[in-house]
């Protein structure tokens, strides 16, 4: 079986990430906004990743 | 605050006119295409997603399971932030095939019509709960508008509505190949609009009117700890990873998002841009839900806290704001359920309808489609709405969304098998969808139908143990029973051929495609008459010429991979029209698939190619050095300036390179897969004999093309033959000889020539020598007699030996022609040569009748030797003497350019027979009467001028009319000194 090398590198990225930024979230007190944060920060990296990206692999 | 129902009709109805008007005008191109295909148009489509549940049943979800609520738009946005991994396979798929829906995807993948249908059905079954959420959430929010209003009534006017609303658009389905919805694509994205508007309004509402500003909230926050509490604490316990997988699998497995994400894409690109663009919109709608629980909280409003986005808003003293807000929820619960119910409907109808049904090709007309669509969208909005009333409003939004999504996690092991495991069959899906329906019944539907408690056995031992939530674990159940029966049944039983080769098609791992197929037909022209008996002639004959017009295909091509590609292309047009179970019945019964025989398994190395091409940017490390060693020797035959081609073992082309190309004239890209007798004559012959024939090398081969002989060199040998007996693929090496085999025949005619004259020299000498000795014994006759007889038979004596001294100085002369110097040339005036040479033959005995025109310039200079060119003109104005009558015109003239310079000798005698005139400049080749010449003559100014780097040639007759004249053309490089007039 074949899995793609980005999945697995973002699999094992999430898997030791997400205790991290759960622990930071939820340690916000009246930051409420915390997991808002780590939203936007996504969709900016996101939008900063597909404006280089070859549009051609479409 | 209480509104009429003539307000809230107005409001509803306005809101649902615009949406049919945006719909209608983007179908009638009243909206520019530019426009409505803006790939922002696209990404605001997919905010569908965002039904009652994200403008209601967060703020309750929220309530009840704090910062869980935050799944619901996270997972999805999960799955779009890595599209390019979770959904470009699926688009690309969708788009190739034209799968239009998941069970389209099932049916393709798994090669079943049951397959396909069984998606259909529990699909349908469990997106009712769904539909029923959207119907309840308006019901229950016009009510809290107008508390004189009973909800059922409510429900079921809205349920009409949306009827009628969705029979439109269901009616503006073209029903032919096209499954595209553009207005409705439209009126789907200004809804996502108005739901964004509607919560940051809302949001904002809350934040600078039921709080006085972002610091009022957090002071309020400060001095309430327990609502930010409440947020924050079931994260420690609550299901949050489970929901984030299960809403991260609704990109794909609920069919509004299938619909709007795959089947109503019209450009795969815009997937990028959407990849953080519908993130961005789930954010916007995620960032008002904690204000406005908050705002609700704070305002203490009653009833339940899934409608604080409407109520906290009746708390005001505006009237608008609480029908901005009531528009909000009707926008999300109206455009959900209008996308579903299409794509539902469209579903069953291809994958439950038409097969149970099996309406003969001529009742396929577009009004059945239609009135069928209309029907089954009709029976599953009152599906929904009676499970609606049978609810009686004990659950809420979040929970009737729970069972709806729990119920299309079903499809996730057959989607992973889907893409990842080859083995999966129909039998393991179809099992599988069964017992996870099955279990999802008895834990889910019919609890939430029956108002009983979803407590098996199992779900309160498992929750136990785990100490988990027993809804949790009911999820849990269904999904384990799901996955395990359809790998256990997968492996326990046999997968068809025709699924591996579906699943190589829809493996991520593309280096797994071992094509290892072919078809029964061998030619395209067998595609019509195969399909007939099952669609007709007519239809038949449309669909293959119209799939080899989209492939660009002849319409007699042979080629294994082309063919392959024709037969995918006519099942998914007819896919597109038909559904693709039909369409898949009807290929699978014309033109099957057969596993290749072992012989023919080495000849789709183009089809290989192209793949490795395709894929070639993904590859890295090793694979990528691989595939650069396979270009570099791909490239080296390629270019290899010997013409080379490889056949595999039943004669199909496998490689054919550049020299091939331009030897034969035939491209490779016509021949490659083509068998070697499709090929047009002579070649066809030509290398069918040699490729068949014992021998492995013909040095000597020659084929006439278009009137000229080619002589070729042709190798053959066995690719990677281990024994004699063995057939095996064979590359051929063609080598043009006919530039080379025309050099060695000018060689040997050269070298004849130089031992002609070697003779002649030989000959001259010999003979010279004793004619001396005769001219001295007749002259001393002469001096020696007196007698009158004696003394003319020596003058007869004397004139012979004259005449062999002649020949033999011509012999002598034309023995040395070869062996002038080229340091001696210098600029010869051509006129003074000729009139030299005129001077010269009028001392002979004819020379004086003869009407001689010097017409060359004065001025005319060539580089060359003097008495060489002198002697040039002496033969040719001889021999035009010689042809000529007495008292005719020999004329001399040239032309030319600044690098050569052409000098005709021009008579009006008796033409050259045509039969001599390749001859003329042989040796001893004479049109003379025998004694008359000795046919050297020509053949010393030929020798001389090509010694000169000129060139002669012969017109005769010049007077076609006559048959008389005779024109010498010599050209020879100009002189710098030239000077033409």
């Amino acid at each position: 079986m074949y899995i793609d090398r980005l999945l697995i590198l973002l699999i094992a990225g999430a898997y030791l990430i997400t205790p991290i930024v759960t622990h930071w979230w939820t340690e916000g007190g009246t930051s409420w906004y915390r997991p808002y944060l780590i939203w936007a920060g996504l969709i900016v990296t996101s939008f900063w990743i597909t404006r280089s990206r070859d549009i051609d692999e479409f | 605050m209480n509104f009429s129902v003539a307000e809230l009709s107005l409001v509803g109805a306005t809101y649902l006119l615009t949406l049919f008007l945006i719909a209608y005008a983007t179908e009638k191109g009243i909206i520019p295409h530019r426009i409505s295909r803006h790939p922002s148009i696209y990404i605001l489509s997919l905010g569908v997603y965002c039904s009652a549940w994200a403008v209601y049943g967060s703020v309750g979800f929220a309530y009840e399971n704090g910062y869980n609520f935050l799944s619901y738009y996270l997972g999805i946005a999960g799955a779009f932030l890595i599209a390019p991994i979770t959904l470009a396979p699926f688009l690309r798929l969708a788009h190739t095939y034209k799968l239009n829906s998941l069970p389209d995807l099932f049916a393709f993948r798994y090669r079943s019509k049951l397959a396909g249908a069984s998606a259909a059905f529990f699909l349908t079954l469990g997106l009712i709960p769904l539909l029923a959420l959207q119907i309840q959430a308006v019901a229950q929010s016009v009510s809290l508008l107008n508390n004189s209003l009973n909800e059922n009534t409510i429900a079921l006017a809205f349920c009409i509505l949306i009827m009628l609303f969705t029979s439109m658009y269901g009616g503006h389905s073209k029903g032919g190949r096209s499954k595209k919805h553009e207005g409705l694509v439209a009126a789907i994205a200004f809804e996502t609009i108005v739901k964004v508007i509607v919560m940051l309004i809302v949001g904002a509402y809350a934040v600078f009117s039921v709080f006085d500003g972002p610091q009022d909230l957090q002071n309020w926050l400060d001095s309430n700890p327990a609502a930010l509490e409440m947020l924050y604490e079931p994260l420690d316990n609550g299901p949050w990873r489970s929901l984030i997988l299960t809403f991260f699998a609704a990109a794909i497995v609920m069919p509004h998002m299938y619909q709007m994400t795959f089947t109503e894409s019209t450009n795969p690109r815009s997937l990028l841009p959407a990849s953080w663009g519908f993130p961005l919109i789930l954010f916007l709608i995620a960032l008002c839900i904690p204000p406005i629980l908050w705002a609700g909280i704070k305002l203490q409003t009653p009833g339940p806290p899934e409608y604080y986005t409407l109520a906290i808003t009746l708390a005001g003293d505006s009237r608008l704001t609480p029908l901005i807000a009531f528009v909000g929820g009707l926008s999300a619960s109206s455009g959900i359920i209008i996308v579903v119910t299409l794509a539902l409907s469209e579903m069953c109808l291809n994958h439950l309808a038409i097969p149970m049904y099996k309406p003969s090709m001529g009742r396929f007309s577009i009004g059945w489609v239609k009135f069928s669509k209309r029907l089954l969208m009709a029976a599953i909005i009152l599906a929904s709405f009676g499970f609606y009333v049978a609810l009686e409003n004990r659950l809420d939004l979040s929970q009737l969304g729970t069972i709806s999504y729990t119920a299309t996690l079903n499809f996730v092991p057959g989607i992973l098998g889907l893409l990842f495991w080859n083995k999966a069959n129909r039998q393991g899906v179809i099992s599988g969808l069964a017992v996870g329906f099955v279990l999802w019944l008895i834990h889910f539907f019919w609890p939430a139908a029956t108002h009983t408690q979803a407590s098996t056995t199992l779900a309160i031992t498992l929750a136990d143990i785990f100490d988990e939530d027993i809804v949790y674990m009911g999820g849990f159940i269904v999904i384990a029973g799901n996955a395990i029966t359809f790998i256990v049944v997968s492996l326990l039983t046999r997968t068809s051929e025709e699924e591996q080769r579906a699943a190589e098609i829809c493996a991520l791992d593309t280096r797994q495609q071992s094509s290892q197929w072919e078809l029964s037909v061998s030619s395209a022209s067998d595609f019509t008459p195969c399909l007939t008996p099952q669609i007709g002639a007519l239809m038949a004959q449309r669909e293959v010429e119209q799939a080899l017009s989209e492939l660009k295909l002849d319409p007699d091509e042979q080629r294994a991979y082309a063919l392959i590609r024709l037969r995918d292309r006519v099942e998914t047009n007819l896919s597109s029209f038909l559904g693709p179970s039909i369409a898949q019945d009807i290929m699978d019964q014309t033109i099957p698939y057969k596993q290749k025989s072992e012989s023919g398994k080495s000849e789709d190395i183009h089809r290989m190619e192209s793949r490795m091409e395709a894929y070639r940017h993904k590859l890295s490390g090793l694979a990528a050095e691989l595939d650069s060693l396979r270009r570099f020797h791909r490239q080296t035959l390629e270019d290899l300036p010997i013409g080379m081609f490889s056949i595999s073992e039943d004669e199909k082309i496998q490689a054919w390179n550049k020299a091939m190309e331009a030897l034969t004239g035939h491209s490779s890209e016509q021949l490659i897969g083509m068998r070697i007798n499709s090929m047009k004559q002579p070649w066809k012959t030509f290398l069918i004999d040699f490729i068949r024939g014992e021998s492995d090398y013909s040095p000597q081969a020659t084929i006439n093309i278009d009137e000229k002989t080619l002589e070729l060199s042709l190798h053959k040998a066995a690719i990677g033959k281990q024994n004699a007996a063995e057939t095996s693929s064979q590359v051929i090496v063609v080598e043009d000889l006919t530039e080379l085999r025309l050099l060695e025949s000018e060689l040997t005619h050269s070298e004849r020539l130089a031992s002609i004259g070697r003779l002649a020299a030989g000959v001259a000498h010999e003979v010279g020598n004793p004619v001396t000795g005769i001219a001295c014994l007749a002259q001393n006759i002469q001096y020696d007699t007196e007698n009158k007889d004696l003394l003319d038979t020596a003058d007869q004596i004397l004139e012979q030996t004259n005449r062999i001294t002649r020949i033999v100085q011509s012999l002598v002369n034309f023995s040395h022609s070869g062996e002038v110097s080229h340091a001696e040339h210098c600029p010869v005036n051509m006129h003074e040569c000729v009139t030299e040479a005129i001077d010269l033959l009028r001392l002979g005995a004819s020379g004086k009748s003869y009407d001689y025109h010097n017409d060359l310039p004065d001025n005319l200079q060539v580089m060359g030797d003097a008495q060489r060119l002198l002697q040039v003109f002496v033969n040719l104005l001889g021999n035009a003497q010689d042809a000529s009558s007495h008292a005719s015109k020999i004329n001399i003239y040239s032309e030319g350019d600044s690098h050569s310079v052409i000098i005709h000798v021009e008579d009006e005698g008796e033409g050259i027979p045509d039969a001599l005139q390749d001859q003329i400049f042989e040796p001893f080749v004479t049109t003379k009467d025998p004694g008359e010449g000795t046919g050297l003559g020509l053949s010393l100014v030929y020798s001389i001028i090509e010694d000169h780097y000129g060139h002669i040639s012969v017109t005769s007759p010049v007077n076609p009319e006559t048959g008389k004249g005779n024109r010498f053309s010599i050209t020879l490089p100009a002189s710098e000194q030239l000077n033409l007039p």
